[in-house]
């Protein structure tokens, strides 16, 4: 019988809120989000890093929260789906979601959501080709892309006129 | 892995266009409309595999994997 490893602390903001616990060293960022703060905008898809569906905002930078530590992101600043509607408003790509039908089934949306967002932050203006790179990492099995795509640009444009 | 899940560089640009077909069986000429099937597609992309290497070999099976598209040139040039 190995004995188990100590519970490590760790202090991860998400969204703003500020969430310490005691966490096995094995535990993922996804499974802190989701279980232990209780947010589950997040999704697991697959578990193995290619799906996306658990794409969030560490410290400004996408990344896939399966494939990261709970351990590796105490003290990081993490931003989910849950972060970006502001008093009830949603966020110009979710709307954009809702507005172009950028979703069918929606399982993959929060982490297409969020690699957006760092799209937009990185190259306000995308071009369709862009947009179409940065969504490399997130698979969709509904919608064929063509309305994410149209999401975004519509998102970029809102974003860009203020 | 020879068709992996398609991401969104690998999927073309859509042009969605209405093929318009009202009944006659109701008033308003409208059709009850689900998911369309995926029997269609590759039988479409059987027949024009078959077309752009002639049409004198038939194309009866998919995936059209490059090992069996070469194969079906070399019998189309034999034949």
């Amino acid at each position: 019988m190995t004995e188990r490893p100590a519970n490590l602390p760790v202090t991860i903001t998400i969204n703003g809120a500020v969430e310490t616990h005691d966490v096995e060293p094995r535990l993922l960022l996804v499974h802190f989000i989701r279980e232990t703060a209780g947010l589950t905008g997040t999704h697991v898809g697959c578990d193995t890093s290619q799906c996306g569906a658990c794409t969030v905002l560490l410290d400004g930078l996408a990344v896939k929260s399966c494939t990261v530590l709970a351990a590796q992101a105490d003290g990081a600043d993490i931003v989910t789906i849950e972060g970006l509607a502001k008093a009830g408003v949603l966020h110009p790509i979710q709307q954009g979601f809702r507005e172009k039908h950028g979703l069918q089934c929606g399982f993959c949306t929060p982490g297409m959501i969020m690699a957006a967002c760092q799209l937009l932050q990185r190259h306000p203006h995308p071009t369709r080709e862009q947009i179409r790179h940065q969504l490399d990492g997130n698979i969709c099995r509904c919608t064929g892309y063509h309305q994410i795509v149209d999401a975004i640009a519509w998102a970029a444009d809102v974003l860009a006129k203020g | 892995m020879d068709y992996p899940l398609l991401h969104a560089a690998d999927m073309p640009e859509l042009e969605v266009e209405h093929f318009v077909s009202p009944t006659a069986e109701n008033p308003l000429g409208v059709r009850a409309v689900g998911e369309s099937g995926t029997i269609a597609p590759p039988a479409a992309l059987a027949a024009a595999v078959e077309d752009a290497i002639g049409g004198t070999v038939r194309v009866t099976r998919t995936p059209l994997t490059p090992p069996y598209v070469r194969a079906l040139l070399r019998a189309a040039a034999g034949a």
